[in-house]
């Protein structure tokens, strides 16, 4: 027996109609696996909730894969699992039990909750002593300005939700590889202390849970030969063992290859021989990745060791507001130009008397991406200046966002780009302060279907 | 164009771009950014070993590097994993980038021209 676990979201914002063309691809699998939850996405839902205390949640999960084919799924005995629960796992799996009711369709809808902390964060601060995570920001600085605080559960309640039978499984905040190791712990029986097998998990799910970024997209390895019309969602096949192959639908574009897995294996990764996990801590220098053919690799020899005994908790707190805006200038002189906007923005913030904390110009086609690390030039044909700011105040930046369009008139020529949008509207910015918490303060919890 | 052993056509005498004999991919987590470099052969990582040190790129990125940078090790690939931490002008949501998530930092470091190599810095 194989566990096949296909991957239909690797972010909220990837392509709708994943999940129709992995179905329509006739590729066989026992799992759809959909991650939605990038750091920056749970700043999105919290203001959502805000607006809505029925949101809170990926909508792009209900709409694009649960209303249109739930029942297909289920007639093929394809369970998911997913994260799109997000800061409402509750509600999300009523919008999903709606659906199926309407569809006539039978399903076992869970939940995975206990990752929501937000309530305890100063309790355990007083008790614990919450630490920064990756500078000295302490805990005071942010604790007035949280919105909300979510754990990173692991593998196990999501196993334990499919031992309950259920067919859909809708987590909050969990490790992004937990999506497919939970599949395997239910499947294999795998134990808690079977951490070749639990890192193996953690493998596979970390390399599936970007999506196409491992089946093709964004590889820097020779680009140009790579067919990006319809690049396949990948599909993990899980031995009891641990031995993993990866691979694509048949008939689908991108590549599978050792350079585009071993590209994902490193993404995102801090020391590769400890990827921290609430079940295992995974040794990524331990895999080998082989080519056997027909765009499928195989990864084995995973290794890992015990986990760590906290979870990590990102702390998401309010912190002041940003705006950016944008004016292209032409050829001759452009970068010239736009330099010299840049400066008029910044005297009439002086002049104005706006309060910022920080501006930045980049210059887009010059410097917008590397800044010291891309060569200089000035011979551009065209350079698109883009002025941002952040500050305490929502009104200053709004004020700072009408100083964009009088430039048209008022400064450098050969200035366009106006029609695109309008003002530039200051927008919250939700930070993120990381932190770590014992594993004993935090209680998963899994409903089936209440 | 002579081999020299190293396996990727490229000549440790000669002067080469990182992109010639690696490739890779870069990420965020919060304000640390971590960039992943997989050597095309063995040579090739070994030579980046060497000369692809987690100072020379920090010399690269410059004021975008606020924090330092580790260089890891991955013999599997074989590659390496540099993360810079306060890297991202306060990452994600907080950060004035356009790239605030370092996406393309990668790309950067795949374009860095490492020099010839002398035959004593070959045999350190």
């Amino acid at each position: 027996m194989t566990v096949r676990i296909a991957n239909a979201a690797g972010f909220w914002g990837d392509y709708p109609d994943a999940t129709e063309r992995l179905l329509a691809s006739g590729a066989e699998f026992e799992y759809l696996q959909l991650e939605y939850l990038a750091e920056v996405t749970m700043g999105i839902l919290d203001r959502l909730r805000d607006r809505d205390p029925e949101k809170g949640y990926a909508t792009d999960f209900v709409e694009y894969v649960i209303a249109e084919h739930l029942a297909d799924l289920v007639d093929r005995e394809v369970r998911i699992v997913t994260n799109a629960g997000g800061l409402n796992p509750s509600s999300c799996a009523a919008r999903v039990r709606e659906h199926a009711a309407e569809q006539g369709v039978d399903v076992t809808v869970a939940t995975v909750t206990g990752d929501d902390i937000t309530d305890q964060l100063d309790r355990l601060h007083a008790r614990h002593g919450l630490e920064p995570f990756e500078d000295d920001t302490r805990y005071e600085d942010v604790a007035d300005d949280v919105v909300t605080a979510a754990a990173y559960l692991g593998a196990f309640p999501v196993a334990a939700a499919l031992d309950s039978g259920a067919d859909v499984v809708i987590t909050g905040r969990v490790v992004d590889p937990a999506l497919a190791l939970g599949p395997l712990i239910h499947e294999y029986e795998w134990g808690r202390e079977q951490y070749d097998r639990l890192a193996a998990g953690i493998v596979a799910g970390h390399l599936i849970e970007c999506g196409t970024q491992v089946t093709g997209g964004n590889s820097t390895r020779e680009w140009e030969t790579i067919e990006y019309d319809d690049v396949g969602y990948p599909i993990v096949a899980v031995e009891p063992d641990g031995e993993i192959q990866l691979t694509k639908p048949d008939g689908t574009g991108g590549e599978v290859s050792r350079a585009t897995v071993a590209q994902q294996l490193v993404y995102e990764i801090g020391d590769p021989q400890a990827y921290l996990t609430p079940d295992v801590a995974a040794d990524f220098t331990a895999p080998e990745i082989t080519e056997v053919g027909g765009d499928t690799v195989a990864i084995t020899g995973c290794e890992g060791t015990a986990p760590p005994d906290s979870y990590k908790v990102s702390v998401h707190f309010e912190n002041g507001y940003r705006v950016a805006g944008n004016m292209l200038y032409s050829r001759p002189d452009a970068l010239a130009k736009a330099k010299r906007a840049a400066s008029v923005i910044e005297t009439r913030i002086e002049d104005r008397g706006l309060t910022v904390w920080d501006t930045r110009a980049e210059f887009v086609g010059h410097n917008a991406a590397h800044g010291p690390a891309a060569p200089a030039r000035d011979n551009h044909n065209e350079v698109l200046l883009r002025f941002a700011a952040r500050g305490p105040e929502r009104e200053d930046l709004r004020r700072l966002g009408t100083e964009f369009a009088p430039l048209s008139l008022a400064g450098p020529p050969s200035v366009t780009g106006l029609t695109d949008s309008g003002r530039p509207r200051p927008r919250p910015i939700i930070d993120v302060w990381p932190t770590l918490v014992p594993k004993s303060v935090v209680d998963p919890e899994v409903s089936v279907d209440e | 164009m002579s081999d020299d052993g190293d396996g990727s056509g490229v000549s440790p005498k000669q002067a080469v771009r990182v992109d010639e004999i690696a490739y890779g991919r870069s990420g965020d987590k919060a304000n640390t950014v971590n960039i992943g470099i997989i050597a095309e052969s063995d040579a090739a990582y070994r030579r980046l070993e060497r000369q692809l040190t987690a100072d020379r790129v920090a010399d690269l990125f410059g004021e975008l590097i606020d924090g330092s940078v580790t260089r890891y090790q991955l013999p599997n690939l074989p590659g390496f994993n540099f993360v810079a931490s306060e890297a991202l002008d306060g990452g994600g949501q907080f950060s004035l980038r356009y790239d605030s998530q370092g996406k393309t930092y990668a790309a950067a470091v795949l374009r860095l021209e490492l020099p010839p190599e002398s035959d004593e810095e070959r045999d350190e």
